[in-house]
């Protein structure tokens, strides 16, 4: 296991370097934009002065968590699907769920590093900014914030382990786990809108969801994986079908069971 | 028209359990809508090299990937070294060497990284076996494995198939897309490496030539079934070309190219060519009890020629095409 974890880590660490040039990127895009958009284009680094590190830049750095999720969840195994190396793995003695759990532990830290990557790089550029005396506001926001941007991190990256086993290409599974996940986020906004419930009853419904739909997810994405045969069959898709519409009602009724225990 | 298939196949009971490397009976694999196999039988006896002859989509490499276990089987059961492919699968690879006809790797790695990220997930590897073979083979440790050339590739895929001593070897189609410099090097290495050894071999491709040479057995296989499977020496000693003259009555109507005219007993006729007053025919003895092939009237046989490998193959496929 520990060179396969190896192999692994080898082949997505640059993840993290991407995650943290990104970031770098943006944020003095950001400040290069709110410059320019104020009449004046910046030809040095001491143009930035006066302007503001406002909230976007933050919201730069949630994005780049929530990409990061996205992209190492779609590089899990598609790539690999897509090269054909699949077949070299899979001729190895190595049992499917060993190499499933390899490669999820790999992916997760791989997101981890990303993303403490991506806050180093945050941090510097801020830094930076703050010597070229750029106005600044507080570099975060409160602790309940990023814990909740956190905690989405986690469907988001579920999500792509499930595309990734769809699709063979890293970047129809990547497009395929935004637009779902996109998709789930206006789900829960309009719920949200038009449900009379509390804020508690909400939070806690959206919680229950959130956690179930991991598991849902991993326990899809790990069963297509070990019954996926070459993964390239038409099996997968009856896999997902099957587990989808188990995973469905669970979900379902947990919430509804969920909902009334708070009710009442 | 089709063969009778079972009696020809070794069962486990006949020849002993331990004799007995692959089992399969009434394998079916089924994609969406299409079998790539239908109720397909092979027993591969231990210690022979056995060709696996088909044409393209004929079913070969499903064959051998359910045999690693890595589809699993629609219908029928599979037995390998007396394991389960899927149940067992890995138990099963750790005795299983493996070349398919294009093994993507890991073209980042160098050779020495490659190997030793294998050598890490075999129990039985022999660091002994791999340095030699490293040597013989005289492949750099520190190329990249993206640099390989189409021939140093498939011999760096035969180092990770057999330096963990495998009981079997499965090879498929591995040499296909090779020179034919390349493709004599590659098999000139398999037989001294392999048959040397008394592993069992399971070859399947298309250079039929270069695979008789190699193999004891043969074993075709048509539209996902199998069509025909013995020893080969068996199998060149049934079917066989009759050179027959025509004399007397009826020597003006010899059939050009007709089967159904010609009826040998014992025998089943596969084709019939016409060489001026003569007549080629290529049959296939279906009783084992008849030892000499006799001839009716108004035909004599001048000679029984022997078959290649790949003639017999063509024969066989072409006539169950036709029929």
């Amino acid at each position: 296991m520990k060179s396969l974890f190896v192999k692994e880590w080898r082949e997505h660490w640059l993840l993290a370097v991407f995650a943290a040039i990104l970031m770098a990127l943006m944020f003095f895009g950001t400040l290069a934009f709110q410059r320019a958009s104020s009449g004046i284009q910046p030809s040095s680094w001491s143009d930035f002065s006066n302007t503001a590190v406002s909230d976007t830049a933050v919201s730069e750095l949630y994005f780049v968590w929530l990409l990061s999720a996205a992209l190492c969840g779609s590089y899990m195994v598609a790539p690999e699907v897509g090269n054909g190396t699949l077949q070299f793995l899979s001729a190895l003695p190595i049992s499917r769920k060993a190499v499933w759990w390899t490669k999820l532990a790999s992916a997760l830290a791989v997101h981890a590093l990303s993303m403490a990557a991506a806050v180093c790089a945050y941090l510097a550029s801020y830094i930076i900014a703050m010597q070229l005396n750029v106005q600044s506001y507080e570099p975060f926001p409160d602790k309940q914030v990023i814990s909740t941007i956190l905690a989405i991190t986690l469907p988001v990256f579920a999500v792509a382990t499930v595309a990734t086993m769809l699709l063979d290409r890293v970047i129809s599974a990547l497009m395929a786990t935004v637009c779902f996940s996109i998709l789930g986020f206006m789900g829960v906004n309009m719920v949200d809108q038009l449900t009379e419930w509390n804020s508690g009853t909400f939070n806690y419904c959206a919680w229950t969801l959130c956690s179930l739909w991991v598991l849902s997810c991993l326990d899809s994405s790990c069963r297509i994986f070990v019954r996926g045969e070459t993964l390239k069959t038409p099996k997968r898709y009856v896999l997902i079908f099957h587990n989808c519409s188990i995973d469905v009602v669970v979900i379902l009724a947990s919430l509804v069971v969920a909902y009334y225990w708070i009710v009442n | 028209m089709s063969m009778p298939v079972p009696d020809q196949l070794p069962r486990a009971s006949s020849v002993g359990m331990s004799d007995v490397v692959i089992e399969c009976h009434g394998v079916t694999k089924r994609f969406g809508r299409v079998d790539a196999l239908s109720g397909l039988d092979i027993c591969v006896p231990r210690g022979c090299v056995y060709a696996l002859l088909g044409r393209n989509g004929a079913g070969k490499s499903t064959l051998i990937q359910l045999l690693m276990g890595m589809l699993e089987p629609t219908a029928g059961t599979i037995s390998v070294l007396g394991l389960d492919p899927v149940r067992n699968d890995v138990a099963l690879k750790q005795k299983l060497g493996y070349i398919p006809e294009r093994m993507p790797m890991y073209g980042w790695m160098t050779v020495g990284e490659l190997i030793r990220f294998v050598a890490g997930i075999y129990s039985g590897w022999s660091a002994d076996d791999e340095s030699e073979l490293v040597t013989k083979f005289r492949l750099r440790r520190d190329q990249k494995v993206r640099d390989l050339s189409r021939g140093n590739l498939a011999l760096l895929c035969l180092v990770i198939a057999i330096a963990h001593r495998p009981e079997l070897v499965l090879l498929d189609e591995c040499t296909s897309g090779m020179d034919a410099i390349t493709r004599q090097e590659f098999e000139r290495s398999v037989i001294d490496t392999l048959s040397v050894s008394g592993r069992t071999v399971l070859f399947a491709g298309h250079q039929i030539d270069e695979m008789e040479r190699i193999c004891d057995w043969a074993g075709i296989v048509r539209d996902g079934k199998m069509l025909l499977q013995m020893p080969l020496d068996e199998l060149k000693r049934t079917v066989k070309i009759l050179r027959l003259s025509c004399n007397g009555e009826g020597a003006d109507v010899v059939p050009s190219s007709s089967r159904q005219t010609l009826a040998v007993p014992g025998c089943r006729v596969l084709n019939t060519r016409k060489l001026g007053r003569e007549l080629l025919a290529t049959v296939q003895i279906t009783s084992p009890e008849i030892h000499g092939v006799s001839v009716p009237k108004p035909y004599a046989l001048l000679e029984e020629i022997d078959m290649s490998l790949e003639e017999i193959f063509v024969a066989l496929l072409s006539t169950e095409e036709d029929a």
